[in-house]
C-alpha cells in the first residue's frame, strides 16, 4: 500500500482536498491522510468545509518537546520542520505501507503515477530537482538562489519504507529539532536546504529528471504545455536551445504540477516568487507564457469549488505574533564599541 | 593527463605533485602533466626553468579581461574563476588525451591513476564530496565544521575533478566557465563560494556524473574524522564510513601542510597529535615539496588578484573576535520591553 500525504493548516484546506481529489481520480489505490498543524477543536468547522479525507492533528503524532519547537519556529519553519516527523509516524503507524509519498497542499497530480510507483521499488528516495537544466538568465529564481535554498524542492519526496529511507528520516528529524531556520549566511533553509546531504551520504537515492515531475514557476524556462486530443496535458522541453536537452525532446504526460506562490485572487500572476514569466503581457516587456494560463485556470476553479474563501479565514492557532525589535537605534549604539574593536582585530 | 592550477608561489607544490605522478608511470611512458599559471611569467627568477610545461592565463584571456577579474577577486577567488577556462584549454592543447584529471597543487598522488582511468571508461565526470557522513557524534556534539558549514562552500571538492572527454564535459565546462568568470566570490550569504558551490548542481544538470565516496580517494583534513589509514606490506589502506581496506590513491595537503590554507582553519575535530599516520604523510609530503628553488619561489606575491584575502584569526584575537560577536548577537535579539 502507498500512502501519500500533505502538510498544512485549516486555512490551505482547499488546496489540500483539492490534492486529495486529484489523487482519488488518478491514483485511487493510494491513501491520502492531511497531517495538520492546526487544531480542529478550536475552529469548529462546519460540516461542509470538513473534509472527506482523513485528518490527522500535528499535535496526536507524537513529536518530542512539540511545545518548545513551536516556540522556537514560525508558522513556515513549523509547518516544514514536522514533515520526517509525519513520515516517520506513518512508518510506525502503517507498517503495511510499502512507500510515502509527500506533495505540498498545492500540488495536483494529473496521471496515474505508474513510474513513480516502479521507481519506489527500487530506490530508497526519489527526489525532483528545481531545474534540470541552467537557467537561462539571471531573473528570480535562478541558479543562484537554489545553490543557497536547496538543489531540491521539498514540495515532493517518496520514499521507500527500508532501512536506507528510515535512517534518512532519523538524520533529518534530528537536523530539524533546532535547525529548520531560513538563516541563508549560516546555510540554512528550512527542511529543504538539508536534503542536499541525501545522494552524498545515501548511494539508493533516484535524482528524477522526468519533465512532468513537480511543475512549477522555477522550471517553467524548460517545460512547455499543451493538450493532446484526448485533453491529457503533456510537457515538451522547448526547442532551443536543443544542445541542453536532446535527449527530451519528445513530449512526456505532466504528471504532477506545483502551484506555488499561486493566489487565486490575482489569476494573472503565475506566482509572488518569481519574476522571469507573465501569462500575457501587452507591453512585451517579459517574456509570455500563455501555454501555462489553462492549467493556472483550471487550478482556480478547483479551489474556488473546494472553499477556499471561506478556509482563509481561519488563522493557525499556532501563529505567533511576528516579533517586532524595537530600539534599532540605541541597539546600534551599544554595538558600536564592539563592532570597532572587531573591525581592528581583523585589521592587518 | 594531469593539469593543475597555481600561482609562482604554489609552484614547489605543483612540482611535487608532478613528481608524485612520475612516482606511478610504469615504462617511462609518462602521463602529461600540465600547470595553468595564474601569474604573471614575468616574475619568475630569472634563470628559471621549469620541469613541466607551464601554461600562463596571459595565453589564455587577453589583458584587459586579466585585469578586470584581478580587480573584483582575491588570489583564490581569481584562480577559481580561471578553472574552467584552463580544463578546456588542457583538453585543445592535448588532443590525444581522453581523459583529465584536475588536481589542486596541494595533492599528491600515492597511487597510478589506473582506478580513476577506469571510473572514466564509464563515466563523464567525477566529484568527490568533502564528507560521507553526518561528522556529528551524539545531538550535543559541538565540533566544527559542522554539516551546515558544507552547505556554505558546497558538498562537493573543487580541488579534484576528472573528465572524460565528451560532449556532456564540453557542456559542463562552458556553463561553468560562463558562471565562475562573474561569480567566483567567497560570500555565503549571496550563496557564492569559488568555482566550487558551482558543482552542486553538477549531478542534475549533466548525465553520466558519478559521486566517488570510495574512502581512498581524496583524503584530506576535512574527512580525516571519518577515516583510518593503516601501513600493510608499504601499502596504505584506508577504512571508512563507505568501505574498508581500500588503496590511498591521493591526499590533499591543504589545511595540513599550511594551517592558515582552505576552508577549515579552526576545525576542532581532527587532533593531528593523535594521528601518527598523517604525520609521516605530512612528513614525506614536505620532502616532496622542498627543493632548491623553493624559498626564491616563495617570496613572489600572485600578480592577480588585487582584493586582499581575508586573515586567519588565532590565539587571543581569535577567542576575542569570538566573545565579541557573542555579545553584538545579544544586543541584536535581546528583547526590551517597551518603555512609556
Amino acid at each position: 500500500m502507498t500512502l501519500a500525504f500533505t502538510i498544512c493548516s485549516i486555512n490551505y484546506l482547499a488546496q489540500a482536498r483539492t490534492l486529495g481529489d486529484s489523487l482519488r481520480q488518478t491514483n485511487p489505490d493510494y491513501q491520502y491522510i492531511i497531517g495538520l498543524v492546526d487544531k480542529l477543536s478550536e475552529a469548529s468547522l462546519p460540516p461542509e468545509l470538513i473534509p472527506v479525507y482523513p485528518m490527522l492533528e500535528v499535535d496526536k503524532i507524537g513529536i518530542p518537546d512539540f511545545s518548545a519547537m513551536c516556540d522556537r519556529y514560525d508558522i513556515t519553519e513549523l509547518n516544514t520542520a514536522v514533515k520526517p516527523f509525519f513520515i516517520d509516524y506513518f512508518y510506525q503507524s502503517n507498517p503495511d505501507a510499502t512507500a510515502v509519498i509527500y506533495f505540498d497542499p498545492d500540488i495536483i497530480v494529473f496521471q496515474p503515477l505508474h513510474q513513480l510507483n516502479e521507481a519506489l521499488k527500487t530506490y530508497s528516495l526519489v527526489l525532483t530537482p528545481h531545474t534540470c537544466s541552467p537557467t537561462p538568465d539571471w531573473e528570480r529564481p535562478n541558479e543562484q538562489h537554489h545553490l543557497n535554498t536547496g538543489i531540491f524542492n521539498l514540495g515532493f519526496i517518496g520514499l521507500r519504507n527500508d532501512t536506507t529511507a528510515r535512517s534518512f528520516v532519523d538524520w533529518w528529524k534530528n537536523r530539524l529539532v533546532y535547525e529548520c531556520r531560513i538563516d541563508l549566511c549560516k546555510g540554512l533553509f528550512v527542511d529543504q536546504h538539508w536534503v542536499n546531504f541525501a545522494p552524498v551520504y545515501y548511494d539508493n537515492v533516484l535524482i528524477d529528471l522526468h519533465l512532468g515531475y513537480n511543475v512549477a514557476y522555477w522550471n517553467l524556462h524548460e517545460r512547455y504545455f499543451s493538450q493532446d486530443e484526448t485533453g491529457q496535458w503533456q510537457v515538451k522541453s522547448p526547442d532551443e536551445p536543443a544542445k541542453y536537452a536532446n535527449e527530451l525532446t519528445s513530449a512526456e504526460p505532466l504528471q504532477f504540477f506545483h502551484y506555488s506562490g499561486y493566489n487565486p485572487e490575482r489569476p494573472n500572476e503565475i506566482s509572488k516568487y518569481q519574476t522571469r514569466y507573465t501569462f500575457i503581457d501587452t507591453t512585451q516587456q517579459k517574456k509570455q507564457r500563455p501555454d501555462a494560463k489553462p492549467l493556472f485556470d483550471l487550478y482556480r476553479e478547483r479551489l474556488l469549488a473546494n472553499h477556499n474563501d471561506q478556509y482563509r479565514q481561519y488563522p493557525c492557532v499556532y501563529i505567533k505574533p511576528p516579533v517586532v525589535l524595537r530600539y534599532l537605534r540605541v541597539r546600534k549604539l551599544l554595538k558600536t564599541p564592539f563592532n570597532r574593536a572587531i573591525a581592528l582585530l581583523e585589521s592587518r | 593527463m594531469l593539469l593543475t592550477i597555481c600561482t609562482i608561489r604554489q609552484l614547489p607544490q605543483a612540482f611535487g605533485l608532478g613528481n608524485s605522478l612520475r612516482q606511478f608511470t610504469a615504462d617511462g611512458k609518462g602521463e602529461p602533466m600540465l600547470i595553468g599559471l595564474v601569474d604573471d611569467l614575468t616574475h619568475l627568477p630569472s634563470g628559471f626553468v621549469s620541469p613541466y610545461p607551464l601554461l600562463s592565463i596571459g595565453e589564455l584571456l587577453p589583458a584587459d579581461q586579466i585585469s578586470a577579474l584581478s580587480a573584483m577577486y582575491t588570489p583564490t577567488e581569481f584562480s577559481a574563476a580561471c578553472k574552467p577556462l584552463f580544463i578546456a584549454e588542457a583538453f585543445r592543447r592535448y588532443p590525444e588525451a581522453d581523459k583529465l584529471v584536475y588536481a589542486d597543487p596541494n595533492i599528491q598522488l600515492l597511487h597510478s591513476l589506473a582506478p580513476i582511468w577506469s571510473l572514466l571508461d564509464t563515466a563523464n565526470i567525477l566529484l568527490t564530496p568533502f564528507i560521507t557522513r553526518n561528522p556529528a557524534n551524539g545531538s550535543t556534539d559541538e565540533g566544527w565544521p559542522d554539516e551546515k558549514f558544507f552547505q556554505n562552500i558546497g558538498l562537493y571538492s573543487s580541488d579534484f575533478l576528472a573528465f572524460r572527454r565528451s560532449t556532456e564535459t564540453d557542456r559542463l565546462l562552458d556553463w561553468w566557465d560562463n558562471r565562475v568568470r562573474e561569480r567566483a566570490f567567497i560570500n555565503f550569504c549571496e550563496g557564492h563560494c569559488l568555482d566550487q558551490l558551482w558543482l552542486m548542481h553538477v549531478p542534475v544538470m549533466f548525465r553520466g556524473v558519478t559521486i566517488v565516496k570510495n574512502p581512498g580517494w581524496h583524503v584530506g583534513l576535512w574527512n580525516l574524522h571519518e577515516r583510518t589509514i593503516q601501513l600493510r606490506e608499504n601499502h596504505r589502506l584506508v577504512s571508512g564510513p563507505t568501505g574498508q581496506n581500500e588503496p590511498l590513491l591521493f591526499v590533499n595537503f591543504k589545511g595540513l601542510s599550511n594551517p592558515d590554507e582552505g576552508f577549515f582553519p579552526h576545525q576542532t575535530r581532527v587532533r593531528l597529535a593523535d594521528r601518527p599516520e598523517i604525520n609521516s604523510l605530512l612528513t614525506s609530503y614536505r620532502q616532496l615539496i622542498s627543493n632548491d628553488l623553493s624559498s626564491a619561489l616563495g617570496l613572489v606575491n600572485p600578480a592577480y588578484g588585487q582584493q586582499p584575502e581575508p586573515l586567519v584569526l588565532r590565539g587571543w584575537r581569535y577567542a576575542t573576535i569570538k566573545s565579541m560577536r557573542t555579545v553584538t548577537r545579544f544586543l541584536d535579539q535581546v528583547y526590551i520591553p517597551v518603555i512609556k
